[in-house]
């Protein structure tokens, strides 16, 4: 297919999978308060959402030197303008491209989009306190969700579908990554306090905003270790929103989409992540560096998102034409 | 024997360059073109073509990403015309007569007549600024035409600096000086307002007629206008010469964007290309 | 309805006032055509109310096919309507057709020779015949074109040619259209909607098809690859979605199943044009454009178009791509050029016009200028390169400041006008909100040049819905009927 379109089709179902997970953080976040002690400020349990999208200069920049309140995030990180990461900008840039691949879509699909897009900007265009603000994220994931589901049940399996999950589960890697980075620092800053007695509270926050809590509980009956939240978020094959498991749907994409030869940069950097997983576990992550395991996976998700310029959305830069 | 290289270096990486090159001297009864070669860096296969007006174009694409491009062609050329003035003059009367059939006969010289850009424009719209010279019907063409040679000499200064490769001949006249470039277009402008055919042509000056310290060996355009009983012939209204056969003609066009040695069109950021050019001319006796 | 309004001065012996349109539809106060009696009688037995019940439907099914088209206007962007469409059809029997479809089949076989000569040989100009000086100082003649051989000799492989009906009765050429003709996707989906929604209209005839229009133009397009018919990947180049023909390049590219592509999907590399795939580069062979020349190639035409691709025109100047239409067309459809076609036609096919034009003046004839100057509000004013009747004055409807204005552009600039007298364009009955009124009406029949030249049976027939207004383009407010021509 086109290049162009399957860059279209990677970014849209990437901004969507975006404006999913900020949703999703904001929700847990907000819940999160109702909780929270009343010693912990609006500041320290905000900041880490604006880590995580790695937009806290953007956010100074934008308030002066007003403080991080519940308002000014959601407004920030729902709204934008100056966040393009938003939940608003990131919707209206998956339709965008919805409409450029509007024929390689089911009609389903399309419609589908416009009725999620339709939904956010008008509720957005009146204000959203914090109040009102949980139940507005949770109907922009049900949308997403019902999308997906729409997705799921009426598109064609093959290129087209390959480059569609390709976006889901790229943008899922890289933003539970960045997740587990900053709430896994601040609930567990020094190696020397693994076994020390943890809040309950924040560690069940973590694995909400992965949406892995209920499943964690079943699994692990002896309460919140950090290795094992490690292992559930890293390593558990059969979770949908561990590394692992995005990295293996990434790999069978590329094999959907079929087109570049198993020695091509996109297939040895996807091989690249899984060796990354596979040379570590739980224990060793711990023992060596949460966060440096995770910055070396961030960077192999930076090569495989270089890889994919490469081999297809500009493989006409270096590639010779190929035979008729 | 000239050598005539251009590099052109881009702030960052540029892709999908497609090129045109006008560089190697025409090839008629005036001019022998015995040696030719052209190199690009980075390689790239070369194709040719003739275009509408007789030029020999050479192009290549360099797609991969790329940030310097070089054009190197060396060429050995005779030219031939000694006497420009060699040639049956016909009475003014019958000037008119000659025209019209040669326009009947071969309709593409209205080209030359009609057409009208920024930088050959139409200039009864400029008049009210300058006394522009008239064509004498009780004259031969010639006599006009080298009456205009004159008139642009004590009009325009020849300046670098002024105008750039496409600054209109707006710009000439309003500061009454500009390069060869702005001399050739003003002539062609003020022939062409005669209705006769006229046409901007790019070469190369022999080294050994150059004697003023400003001109450098580079690029040089004249006219070449369509003389009664003779044929295209040059202007050179820069040095106020008929062109002979010091002059090596390359492309001729309506204009000089028609002309232009090089042109290319790529994807990526501009900057500003200033290219380098490195011509030089040997000449063998 | 055939009150006063449509009566318009012409030049003609006939006393002006009664010069009435021809009307399609009626013969007299009382009676249809004989070929429109069974649908009249069908239409009276309906009934006001089955009728407007249908003309929902009607609008309904394109709005969900989203059958739209865009309109633009100064101050904003792209306004996109459903298409207007009436639910009445336009029907030409067996015998008119006849005469137009060989009448069309000349003229543009004559405007194919015309193109091929004047970038060619220029024996047409050398002969006298039409004035070197006029083809020169056109617009749309390019001299980069001047000696390429396009495949089989084709240029304007897809023409929409403009016919209207005179008051006499008589079928005329208004305009023909060479470059990026478009309405067809609208013909097409004005037949699938009939028949959808107004199955028992045919019941009475038998209705020449017109759905096949894609898989002819495929044959068209096939015949013209570089590589043989059998070896052709084909494209549709679009400008991209703010077009307002955008509809109707993704409607023919979804038909004939071909890649929709924009200029930045392509790349030339060694005169070769390719499409930059997933699976890297893959040869075109040939591309129906629906690019304007200007944009086409931005290292040709040395313009700053996003939309065009470097190097294409050198492609196919190499013989390596078809482009379809022909670049430099346009210089055929120039409405200065139009005057010379029945010229053209004798001088190439040694013929009689079947099909005449309508009387034309050009601006650059003093004689012709000064006319026109005297009677503008009898005339019909058009600039030469113009459509979609933009650049247009209709002299009836103006006012003196309007006139004033094009008196002056007409002495400007001569070369960039024509005028013709108004013509009393054909009427036809309408179902306009609830009621049957007439209205004027054109047609556009498309015209396929392949290995044999084909004209699709009916074309678009559009429609004026302003009462009055004989402008029936539909950035203007026009609207359009299915068009049926009956089989033998």
């Amino acid at each position: 297919m086109l290049s162009r379109i399957a860059e279209s089709l990677y970014w849209m179902s990437r901004y969507l999978e975006r404006a999913d997970n900020t949703a999703r953080l904001m929700e847990i976040n907000l819940l999160y308060l109702v909780e929270a002690e009343e010693h912990l400020s609006e500041a320290v349990l905000w900041r880490p959402l604006l880590s995580i999208s790695g937009s806290e200069a953007a956010f100074a920049q934008y308030y002066n030197a007003a403080e991080i309140t519940a308002q000014n995030v959601i407004q920030f990180m729902t709204k934008g303008p100056a966040n393009p990461n938003a939940i608003h900008p990131s919707l209206r840039l998956a339709r965008e491209n919805a409409r450029v691949v509007r024929d390689r879509i089911s009609k389903e699909m399309w419609q589908g989009m416009n009725e999620l897009w339709w939904m956010v900007d008008t509720r957005l265009k009146s204000s959203l306190p914090p109040e009102r603000a949980a139940a507005f994220y949770a109907s922009v994931r049900n949308e997403v969700a019902r999308f997906h589901g729409l997705t799921s049940s009426t598109m064609m399996r093959g290129e087209a579908y390959g480059f569609y999950q390709l976006g889901t589960f790229v943008e899922r890697a890289d933003m539970t990554a960045r997740i587990l980075d900053v709430k896994y620092h601040i609930l567990l800053p020094d190696a020397a306090m693994v076994g020390s007695p943890l809040d309950y509270y924040q560690w069940a926050a973590l694995l909400k905003s992965l949406s892995g809590f209920e499943a964690y509980r079943r699994k692990y009956h002896t309460g919140m270790r950090p290795i094992d939240v490690a292992q559930h978020a890293i390593f558990e094959g059969d979770f949908p929103r561990s590394l692992q498991f995005a990295v293996d749907r990434i790999q069978r994409a590329l094999a959907m989409i079929g087109t570049a030869a198993s020695d091509s940069p996109s297939h040895e950097a996807v091989r690249s992540l899984l060796a990354h997983l596979a040379d570590h576990s739980a224990d060793t992550v711990l023992r060596e560096g949460f966060h440096e395991f995770l910055q070396e996976f961030l960077e192999y998700m930076a090569a495989f998102n270089a890889a994919l310029q490469v081999d297809y959305f500009a493989a006409h830069l270096g590639a010779e034409p190929c035979a008729m | 024997m000239i050598e005539h290289e251009t590099a052109l270096t881009f702030p960052s990486p540029v892709r999908e360059h497609q090129c045109e090159l006008r560089l190697t001297p025409r090839q008629d009864a005036m001019q022998h073109v015995h040696a030719l070669q052209i190199e690009v860096d980075p390689p790239a296969e070369l194709l040719t073509y003739v275009d509408s007006f007789g030029n020999r174009v050479h192009h290549f694409s360099v797609i991969a990403p790329h940030q310097h491009l070089v054009t190197r062609m060396r060429a050995e050329v005779e030219t031939l015309l000694e006497n420009p003035f060699d040639y049956p003059a016909l009475h003014p009367a019958q000037e008119h007569t000659w025209l019209m059939d040669m326009l009947r006969t071969q309709p593409s010289l209205w080209s030359f007549v009609l057409h009208r850009s920024p930088m050959a424009p139409d200039l009864t719209h400029l008049q009210h600024r300058l006394e522009l010279p008239h064509y004498d019907a009780q004259q031969a063409l010639l006599h006009s035409v080298q009456a205009a040679m004159d008139w642009i000499a004590a009009t325009l200064t020849y300046r670098v600096g002024v105008t750039d490769v496409h600054s209109p001949l707006e710009t000439v006249l309003d500061a009454r000086a500009g390069v060869c470039q702005d001399f050739a277009h003003l002539l062609v402008a003020l022939v062409r307002s005669w209705g006769f055919p006229a046409r901007y042509v790019m070469g190369y000056l022999d080294p050994g007629y150059i004697q003023s310290p400003d001109i450098q060996p580079t690029t040089h355009a004249w006219a070449e206008v369509l003389i009664p009983g003779a044929g295209w012939r040059g202007f050179d209204a820069t040095l106020q010469l008929v062109s002979d056969q010091t002059y090596i003609a390359v492309a001729v066009g309506r204009d000089a964007q028609d002309a232009a040695p090089q042109r290319g069109s790529f994807k990526g950021d501009e900057g500003s290309e200033s290219p380098q050019v490195n011509l030089q001319i040997m000449r063998q006796q | 309805m055939h009150a006063g309004d449509g009566i318009m001065q012409t030049d003609s012996a006939v006393d002006p006032a009664l010069r009435m349109p021809y009307h399609e539809f009626y013969l007299d106060d009382f009676e249809p055509r004989p070929h429109y009696r069974p649908l009249w009688e069908h239409i009276r037995r309906m009934g006001q109310h089955a009728l407007a019940t249908k003309a929902q439907e009607l609008q309904l099914a394109m709005r969900t096919e989203g059958i739209t088209f865009a309109v633009y206007s100064e101050t904003e962007q792209g306004i996109e309507r459903v298409w207007p469409f009436d639910l009445i059809p336009r029907i030409i029997p067996t015998a008119e057709w006849a005469i137009l479809e060989s009448g069309l089949k000349q003229r543009v076989r004559a405007l194919n020779l015309f193109l091929k000569d004047i970038y060619h040989d220029q024996r047409i100009l050398k002969d006298g015949v039409i004035s070197a000086q006029l083809i020169y100082q056109g617009q749309h003649f390019r001299h980069e074109i001047v000696g390429i051989d396009p495949p089989h000799d084709i240029y304007p492989h897809i023409g929409g040619i403009d016919i209207v009906r005179n008051d006499d009765g008589r079928y005329l050429i208004l305009e023909d259209n060479l470059r990026t003709p478009s309405g067809v996707s609208y013909m097409i989906a004005n037949r699938v909607l009939q028949r959808r929604i107004l199955p028992e209209f045919f019941t009475k005839y038998r209705v020449r098809r017109v759905e096949h229009y894609p898989s002819l133009l495929l044959q068209a397009l096939r015949h013209v690859s570089p590589r043989g018919k059998d070896q052709a990947e084909i494209v549709v180049l679009t400008p991209g979605i703010y077009n307002s023909a955008y509809f109707e390049h993704t409607f023919l590219a979804k038909e004939m199943g071909v890649e929709l592509v924009e200029g930045r999907d392509l790349v030339v590399k060694n005169n070769v044009v390719y499409m930059k795939t997933t699976a890297g580069l893959q040869r075109v062979d040939v591309i129906y454009r629906r690019v304007d020349d200007e944009f086409l190639d931005p290292l040709c035409f040395h313009s700053d178009s996003l939309l065009g691709v470097a190097g294409i025109i050198n492609a196919w100047r190499a013989g390596n791509v078809a482009l379809v239409n022909a670049p430099g067309s346009g210089i055929a459809d120039d409405k200065a050029v139009y005057p010379y076609v029945p010229d053209m036609i004798r001088y190439y096919l040694g013929e009689q016009p079947i099909l005449d034009n309508v009387p034309t003046y050009l601006m650059t004839k003093p004689e012709d200028r000064a006319h026109v100057l005297t009677h503008l509000e009898q005339m019909v004013v058009k600039a030469v390169n113009e459509s979609g009747g933009y650049g247009m004055l209709m002299g009836p409807a103006s006012t003196p400041a309007l006139r004033a204005e094009f008196a002056k552009r007409i002495e400007d600039n001569p070369r960039n006008y024509i005028a013709q007298p108004v013509i009393p364009l054909s009427r036809h009955a309408c179902y306009l909100d609830g009621e049957l009124e007439s209205r004027h009406i054109d047609l556009r029949p498309y015209v396929i040049y392949g290995e044999d030249i084909d004209v699709v049976p009916g074309g678009l027939t559009r429609v004026a819905l302003t009462k009055g207004s004989l402008v029936v383009n539909s950035s203007q407010g026009g609207g359009s009927k299915d068009t049926w021509v009956l089989a033998e």
